[in-house]
């Protein structure tokens, strides 16, 4: 694949790899990410950002930002890899090369507390208003334990379904 | 006598009110037919407005809001009360004096300005919005609506309705929907812009701004609305059975002719998609006011 | 009036007088014209669109949709609700007048069905509204639905589908319950 020879010449490539006809996939150092996205963008035609996504590595104590690229011309899909540290995930923002990447890096914030430096709006709450906990994407946020703290139980352990009736429960309550 | 006529003419209002949820509850059933449903029953609008009417009411936004709903009841049954149902019979001419039809025309606006009013006070954005869309759109209808009964008025000497209903007396020829074709189409026009029918519905407009005007209305609000707008329907359709199908001869006759306007813009309804405000005001400012300085054209020509 | 105040509606809204001489005409009004708020919060309202049209007809049962809460009968919670929504489903409950029911439809608001172990889906809808239906299935078919609303319809007239009283009557409750998973209301007043 001669885009992978070029980018190898150009770049620090950790990874790369031809997944089918269509798609390729680069891993980079955190360094050359933006550069390389730049020359992707401006010289090789991939002009399109699809999205970006961000992949929990719990085990390394990495985070994985995926950027997703398509070349329209060449009817091209390329994914950009670079792996951040998860203490305290920070990196530069993008939207100033794509403009629509500000709700994808407002949603990664929101999901896995990536702060992306010079993004305006990641602080905003985009789904989940009047979050309380850690972000809920992290691998080590426990989410049916959260669920039935937060929520109730979902049925009694009996496992046969009782539902007691609300005025019951109205009782109860008063009682307490 | 001053006693029994108002006392006729109440009793005419309900059975104003009901022929109109009538009507309501047959044309949600000929769209259901046409739309290959079964529909609602035909008394389908009873039990609407008894339900609004016994629901509980809980939001107030002032004065005008409360008289809103009211003044679209008084603008309906006014206009009905200005509308002979059968001409010469003491009984069924309702309070038609001579010389009625302009005092008619500004009757006709009553409804939508106290709606406005009212709509404007709730305070919800999608009201006036649809409050601005209703007005500009009355711009628009009244203009071939006016000019059309100019014509008649000329061709007749007279500005009131018996006048104009005697006026065509003596044979089916003789009605003004065949002597004087281009203004009967024009005020057929507009009459689709008065009653909201679909290629002019742009006031409720469902899938825009919800239900426009009374978005805020609920209830018993709504009940009042509900029966203002079935009476001024059928004030409508008497005045122009009255104006262009020859009024009628008996209570009967009424049914039928009203029964025949009325199936006008519920056909039309059924088949046509939504103009936009402006399209819509300039179709009736073009199309058919066009056709009623046609026929006032000729109308001075041949006097 | 500062952007972080508590919007929370503490007062009641006044009793209704229910009952008198027109008690089952009313009854019997409310059963046959139910208008349904056109709000859909989940993968449900995908199965009002065909039970509302030419297919199955709900207009013969006297159901409507309409476009506003002020003016509907019944609020349809079609699936699963997350803590966003179920903010801007207790708004649109409260705006309608009463009496009002709440149709729930499919799994996810009876015990949160396949997102019960989702951060943001709530399990059960119960704790914070009234609900007088439970229409299961994931989801129901338009035929369930339907079956789901001649339901209502009978209870609607033997005087059963109390849950707009329940709600006034145990407002203390449904409050603490909606305070438990709403910290921050942060919406304009209103009247209901």
């Amino acid at each position: 694949m001669e885009i992978l020879d070029k980018l190898k010449e150009k770049f620090e490539i950790l990874q790369s790899q031809e997944k089918r006809k269509d798609l390729a996939l680069v891993g980079t150092t955190e360094k050359d990410l933006i550069p390389l996205l730049v020359y992707l963008k401006e010289y090789e035609g991939y002009k399109t950002l699809v999205m970006i996504s961000c992949v929990d590595w719990i085990e390394e104590g990495k985070f994985e930002l995926v950027y997703n690229l398509w070349n329209p011309s060449k009817k091209h899909n390329i994914l950009v890899k670079t792996k951040i540290d998860r203490e305290a995930p920070k990196f530069q923002t993008i939207y100033k090369i794509w403009p629509q990447a500000e709700a994808y890096e407002r949603e990664i914030h929101e999901m896995f507390g990536v702060d992306f430096e010079g993004n305006p709006t990641q602080h905003e709450e985009l789904i989940l208003e009047d979050w309380d906990d850690i972000p809920p994407m992290r691998r080590d946020f426990d989410t049916l334990k959260y669920s039935m703290e937060k929520f109730g139980e979902r049925e009694p352990k009996s496992g046969i379904i009782i539902r007691k009736q609300i005025s019951e429960q109205y009782d109860e309550w008063r009682r307490k | 006598m001053m006693w029994a006529k108002i006392f006729y003419a109440f009793l005419a209002l309900l059975g104003g009110i009901a022929y109109g949820l009538f009507l309501g509850g047959v044309s949600r059933k000929i769209t259901a037919r046409m739309q290959n449903r079964r529909g609602p029953t035909i008394w389908q609008n009873f039990i609407d407005l008894w339900k609004l009417f016994r629901k509980k009411t809980a939001i107030s936004h002032g004065v005008m809001f409360y008289l809103a709903p009211m003044f679209r009841l008084v603008g309906g049954a006014g206009t009905f009360l200005l509308v002979p149902i059968v001409v010469g019979n003491p009984y069924l001419s309702n309070f038609s004096f001579g010389g009625d039809l302009i005092v008619l025309m500004y009757f006709m606006v009553l409804g939508c300005l106290g709606m406005a009013l009212g709509a404007a006070e709730s305070g919800h954005p999608h009201a006036p919005i649809g409050v601005t869309r209703g007005l500009s759109q009355m711009a628009g209808y009244e203009l071939p609506f006016v000019i059309s009964v100019v014509v008649l008025m000329i061709a007749d000497k007279t500005t009131s309705i018996e006048g104009i209903v005697r006026a065509q007396q003596g044979g089916i020829l003789h009605w003004h929907i065949f002597t004087h074709p281009f203004a009967a189409a024009a005020a057929f026009i507009s009459l689709l812009g008065m009653m909201g029918s679909y290629p002019f519905q742009v006031v409720l407009a469902p899938q825009e701004i919800a239900i426009g005007p009374p978005t805020e209305y609920s209830s018993t609000f709504l009940s009042y609305m509900f029966s203002g707008r079935s009476v001024f329907a059928v004030a409508k359709y008497l005045l122009f059975m009255n104006l262009f199908l020859g009024g009628a001869s008996n209570l009967l006759w009424a049914f039928v002719k009203t029964f025949v306007i009325f199936l006008w813009p519920l056909f039309i309804t059924n088949v046509f998609p939504r103009f936009r405000l402006e399209q819509s005001v300039l179709f009736f400012w073009t199309w058919p006011s066009l056709f009623g300085l046609i026929d006032l054209v000729r109308i001075y020509l041949v006097r | 009036m500062g952007k972080d105040k508590n919007y929370f509606l503490n007062e009641k809204p006044e009793k209704m007088t229910y009952g008198g001489v027109f008690r089952k005409i009313n009854d019997w009004a409310r059963a046959r014209s139910l208008w349904v708020v056109a709000y859909g919060t989940g993968c449900g309202s995908i199965e009002l669109r065909p039970t509302f049209t030419s297919r199955f007809d709900a207009e013969r049962l006297g159901m409507r949709m309409v476009g506003t809460p002020r003016q509907a009968d019944v609020l349809i919670i079609s699936g699963y609700l997350t803590v966003k929504t179920l903010k801007r489903v207790i708004r649109v409950y409260e705006q309608m007048q009463s009496p009002k029911y709440v149709v729930a439809l499919g799994a996810c608001p009876i015990n949160g069905g396949m997102y019960y172990d989702s951060y943001n889906a709530i399990n059960r809808l119960d704790l914070y509204l009234p609900v007088d239906v439970w229409i299961t299935g994931c989801m129901p078919r338009p035929e369930a639905i339907l079956a789901g609303f001649k339901r209502l319809q009978g209870l609607i007239d033997s005087g059963k589908a109390d849950g707009w009283k329940k709600y006034i009557e145990n407002l203390d409750w449904y409050r603490e319950n909606q305070r438990k998973i709403i910290k921050n209301w942060r919406m304009p007043n209103y009247n209901w």
